[in-house]
């Protein structure tokens, strides 16, 4: 599973970056195979922004096609009505990305 | 019901800043032109319900309490120990003695300080004007980069460790708690210049809570919004600069400040509702250089003028322009038609691109 994650912090910091399963820790892989499903990301993309919430963190999320017969399937959510495990998820994600940068920067 | 809440991402709706929506009609082909003034015919439609749900008077801000009532902080602070959900466990309330753990005791004590600065300068007994507790969770979920007013309480992460330590300090906190000002006091919409002023208006008393505390001239303060938070190899002071916005950071991992200080630079964008936290720089800019122009302590004059624009705007989808010609509306009505507080005012804005 391959995706692109674009996150917005709250207080407008953005990181990016490509993610393979391939290349994360196993549980973490197995999670995003089990918590990425189209269907709930599609739930959680309609869910609204409470209106008094501000600072929330913001979230595209591309998953990849695994053949260039199928199209890229893109989300757009927030932390509101994503839920526990996913912006858990999301923050180690994230993570992961800085740390891709950290150690593209230092060579590894 | 919420036509151009951002919980949708309609690719249209919550994307266009109304200069935009101008243009497109300007310049646009004919599909671009009726989107435009669908856009327009929505906004219209939307202000004309939240006016009906809540007539004139009703966004006005709250009152002072009267001299000779005193008002007493009232503080709660949870350890949300690495989880999502809120608020987490009772960590220190009012009151209590300082705890082993510092973050709590710095977030309970930062929000003393800006209650402290809103009642002592403004007779404002907390966010709501009526006593309401300032309920705060530290430790919010883990390697969590932010932190945020979700329209009861405030949260805030560790950070990752890497790009940041921790969002636990006063100007970080002060700003959190005056988006509670912002919305107990009218409200400002999310997104586009709006949304950049309730940024704005929240990083200005963020800064004026750090310089509270310290008793600092507006020379000798720092303006910086999270001065101190960045990890110790991010190449930068914080996470805005008032009185250079663009220059906070400048990182190979974290980018560079995308602030401007001038409408000329203002920058476009659908990410970020609209570019709140970028185009904020801009009416930030503008209070720094009143505060340096008036001196004394910027919250002194500068920050009543912002203060009470905020209690008087009664336009949640105020622009920049419609909050700079408060702001001298405000200078005259408090200090005096052609008074140097008023021109100082109108000189603000001008150096910011805003020609009122």
């Amino acid at each position: 599973m391959k995706i692109f994650l674009r996150t917005t912090t709250g207080q407008g910091i953005t990181f990016e970056g490509q993610l393979d399963t391939a290349d994360l820790p196993e549980e973490l892989a197995d999670r995003m195979e089990k918590i990425l499903r189209p269907r709930r990301l599609s739930t959680v993309a309609k869910a609204p922004m409470p209106h008094a919430m501000v600072d929330m963190q913001q979230y595209e999320l591309t998953l990849l096609p695994k053949s260039s017969r199928s199209k890229p399937k893109k989300f757009q959510f927030s932390d509101a009505g994503a839920g526990e495990d996913l912006v858990e998820l999301m923050d180690e994600l994230t993570h992961e990305i800085t740390l891709q940068k950290v150690r593209a920067l230092s060579g590894g | 019901m919420d036509k151009f809440g951002v919980g949708d991402f309609h690719p249209i709706q919550c994307i266009l800043p109304p200069h935009m929506v101008d243009a497109i009609k300007k310049r646009g082909d004919e599909d671009q032109r009726k989107m435009a003034e669908q856009i327009e015919k929505l906004t219209a439609e939307v202000r004309i319900e939240r006016e009906a749900a809540a007539p004139a008077g009703a966004f006005m801000g709250v009152m002072a309490m009267p001299m000779g009532v005193t008002a007493q902080v009232s503080r709660e602070v949870y350890d949300g120990k690495g989880k999502a959900t809120l608020p987490g466990d009772i960590a220190r309330q009012e009151g209590d003695p300082p705890v082993a753990d510092a973050v709590v005791n710095e977030v309970y004590d930062a929000a003393g300080v800006v209650f402290d600065l809103y009642y002592d300068n403004w007779r404002r007994n907390s966010l709501d004007g009526n006593g309401l507790t300032f309920v705060k969770t530290v430790h919010h979920r883990k390697k969590f980069n932010n932190a945020f007013w979700n329209g009861t309480q405030m949260a805030y992460g560790d950070g990752d460790g890497v790009i940041f330590k921790g969002f636990a300090v006063l100007s970080v906190v002060g700003h959190e708690l005056s988006h509670g000002v912002v919305q107990f006091s009218g409200g400002l919409e999310y997104r586009d210049q709006a949304g950049a002023l309730n940024e704005s208006f929240a990083d200005v008393f963020g800064a004026l809570s750090e310089q509270y505390k310290h008793k600092q001239t507006p020379a000798e303060a720092s303006w910086l919004i999270g001065a101190g938070i960045l990890g110790p190899n991010i190449q930068g002071s914080g996470l805005r600069s008032m009185k250079a916005p663009g220059t906070a950071y400048n990182d190979p991992i974290l980018g560079q400040d995308p602030q401007p200080f001038h409408m000329d630079l203002y920058v476009n964008t659908s990410s970020d509702n609209g570019g709140v936290h970028i185009n904020s720089g801009i009416p930030n800019h503008a209070f720094y250089l009143l505060a340096q122009y008036l001196g004394g302590h910027a919250w002194e004059k500068a920050g009543r003028i912002w203060y009470d624009t905020m209690q008087a705007i009664n336009n949640p989808f105020a622009t920049f322009r419609d909050w700079a010609d408060k702001t001298v509306e405000i200078a005259r009505t408090v200090y005096g038609a052609g008074s140097m507080e008023m021109l100082l005012t109108r000189r603000a804005w001008k150096l910011v691109g805003i020609a009122i």
